[in-house]
């Protein structure tokens, strides 16, 4: 007798145990309801299947009337008035889509008028408006973006493609958004404003404008990373990481940094560069003393100066989470140096503080120092200021 | 049911079976699912489109093909097998457009059937294991002579000692060495079922088998039941 090789017996048993499955051609006692299930399912086929046939009409119909409709329409798809193009983006798939995640209290979703649940997990598509009441909602991006919804605010989706557009209709938004790629963009609309962002983190609130600040606009942005633009009234105001627009309110002490999360790993970019070198000691706070045509802020000079900058930021940022201590304080230590006032500067001496804070704390001092001199109303002030106060 | 007894499969010539098929009277055959109204063309066509009233065609066409594949890898006494079945055919309309026809519609739909199985399996908290079924069935049954009920119950102690090895490793390789060497799924099927690579797959069937062989042959107790085992299949055939 020979001994069959083991596996290839097991395999030929296993084979023999399931090989007839019996009598699978029976009748089976529920084949109405089984039947019937199917049908439901097909139903919703035809209707899901209906809905992309209308959405993709419609986006073909956006793009002839994009060629036929020359440059007016041109510029208004370039802002995201493009419904073709969402209704096209809407079908590609779910992916641009935010997911409800932790909310505190009830969110409700409105779309035309009409309330629909909203459960954690859920991808919110465009069209939908968000509606909290006491407590605050948080909507994550595949990004890696982030909103917080305050409470009692409301916030329309108006586009959610790689393009992101929110309206803002009441309350307060916070959003830390992780780098974008040259295709996407982030803009935030409020009643009388427009605010645009690549990858940061700020606050927009809605509140009892003043005439006597920024001609009464309700709008308030409190930038805690990166930089912010803000479109009113036809100009363009660029708002560094610790500084709030319009500068001319006092808001901020209602809503002051330490509201703001702490300052994530995520690399804040900037995008729109200064149309002119900032002084390096002006304080912050006083962005609308830059206020520059819409624009102006996109010439190839300043966008190179900011890929520069970016990408310096970027390596020290990449570098720290590495663990190159030595490595990242001397980008950042760089970065400081050749561009004194740029928009990541602030930022940049922020994080050479903290990492010298861990390794030699009479340069962290120093560097504390540095930044309270150059940014004495800055977004780390208090950190800058217990480190002097360790100081040896 | 009343009783269920050991049955020898057409065109089995007699091999010894594991299974167990519920008795019927001679005399009152179990109906049968009736033909299709529509050839797979057709039925193609209607599904993709969301027809409802290609539903009664679609479940007579496919139900067989899934009882089948769900039969193989759980075994028939599984509780839940009907939920599967209708989840599976549920399954193939949702996933119908990716039936491109590069393969016969009946493989399709059992690959479909598998990967709900898969699924299945992987999120139940208890009772993990493949060939459930396969396992729990046929211990009360009543074997019609002494030999082969000593033959059957030789076998299952075989088998029994296989799922041990089975069991033991992992999970993943496991699936793709019974979806492939077993129940003869081709690579880019278990890809498919798996919801992994065609190189994954091929990299978990080579790991599994030479694992299972060296757990297999380091058995001492095994080789000598395999050995009787084969002794009685080629015997009976």
């Amino acid at each position: 007798m020979t001994t069959p090789e083991p596996l290839s017996a097991a395999t030929q048993m296993l084979r023999d145990a399931v090989a007839d499955p019996g009598d699978v051609a029976a009748l089976p006692p529920h084949r109405a309801a089984a039947v019937e299930r199917i049908a439901e399912a097909l139903r919703s086929r035809g209707q899901a299947r209906r809905r992309k046939r209308t959405l993709t009409k419609l986006a073909l119909a956006a793009g002839v009337a994009l060629v036929v409709g020359g440059g007016a329409f041109a510029a208004r798809h370039a802002h995201g008035d493009g419904r073709g193009e969402s209704a096209a983006n809407e079908a590609r798939g779910a992916r641009n889509l935010g997911r409800l995640v932790d909310p505190t209290g009830g969110v409700t979703a409105v779309r035309e008028g009409r309330s629909e649940p909203v459960g954690v997990g859920t991808r919110l598509s465009e069209g939908l408006e968000l509606r909290t009441a006491a407590a605050e909602a948080g909507l994550d991006f595949d990004t890696g973006t982030h909103i917080t919804l305050g409470v009692s605010s409301r916030l329309r989706l108006v586009e959610q493609s790689q393009r992101k557009r929110f309206s803002l209709e009441s309350g307060s938004f916070f959003a830390k958004v992780a780098k974008l790629g040259a295709d996407e963009r982030f803009v935030v609309a409020t009643p009388d404003a427009e605010v645009e962002v690549r990858g940061t983190a700020f606050r927009v609130t809605i509140v009892a404008g003043e005439a006597s600040c920024a001609g009464g606009s309700p709008t308030r942005l409190d930038v805690s990373e990166g930089v912010v633009v803000v479109r009113h009234a036809g100009t363009e105001v660029r708002v560094a990481g610790g500084e709030h627009w319009p500068s001319c309110d006092v808001h901020t002490s209602a809503v002051t940094q330490k509201d703001l999360p702490a300052p994530s790993p995520v690399a804040p970019l900037a995008v729109a560069a200064p149309a002119t070198p900032a002084t390096p000691t002006a304080p912050a706070g006083t962005s609308a003393a830059r206020e520059a045509p819409a624009g102006a802020a996109s010439s190839p000079e300043a966008s190179s100066r900011l890929a520069a900058q970016n990408d310096l930021f970027d390596e020290g940022m990449r570098l720290k989470k590495r663990g190159d201590v030595g490595g990242a304080i001397a980008r950042f230590d760089r970065l400081v140096a050749q561009y004194p006032g740029g928009p990541l500067s602030e930022t940049a001496e922020v994080e050479r503080m903290r990492l010298l804070a861990t390794t030699d704390r009479a340069r962290a001092s120093a560097a504390a120092r540095d930044y309270l001199r150059h940014h004495a109303r800055g977004y780390a002030r208090s950190e800058a200021e217990a480190i002097r106060a360790a100081a040896p | 049911m009343a009783s269920r007894t050991p049955t020898s499969p057409a065109g089995g010539g007699g091999r010894s079976r594991l299974w167990v098929v519920p008795s019927h009277d001679a005399g009152s055959p179990q109906p049968r699912l009736p033909s299709p109204t529509l050839d797979d063309s057709q039925l193609l066509a209607s599904v993709r489109a969301g027809d409802p009233d290609a539903a009664t065609a679609l479940h007579d066409r496919l139900r067989p093909v899934v009882e089948r594949a769900i039969r193989r890898l759980l075994g028939r006494g599984d509780r839940d097998h009907e939920d599967l079945t209708q989840h599976a055919m549920i399954e193939v309309v949702y996933t119908i457009d990716k039936f491109r026809g590069d393969c016969p519609l009946d493989a399709w739909a059992s690959t479909v059937a598998a990967h709900v199985v898969y699924n299945h399996i992987r999120r139940r908290t208890t009772e993990r294991r493949i060939f459930e079924g396969v396992r729990l069935e046929d211990d009360d049954d009543a074997p019609a002579s002494r030999r082969s009920l000593s033959r059957d119950t030789a076998a299952r102690s075989t088998l029994r000692r296989v799922f041990t090895h089975l069991d033991a490793i992992e999970e993943t390789k496991a699936w793709t060495y019974v979806l492939h060497d077993v129940c003869g799924y081709d690579l880019r099927e278990v890809a498919q079922i798996t919801e992994s690579t065609v190189a994954a797959a091929q990299s978990r069937l080579v790991r599994g088998r030479r694992e299972l062989h060296e757990r297999m042959a380091g058995d001492p107790e095994l080789a000598p039941m395999l050995a009787t085992a084969k002794r009685e299949r080629e015997g009976l055939t």
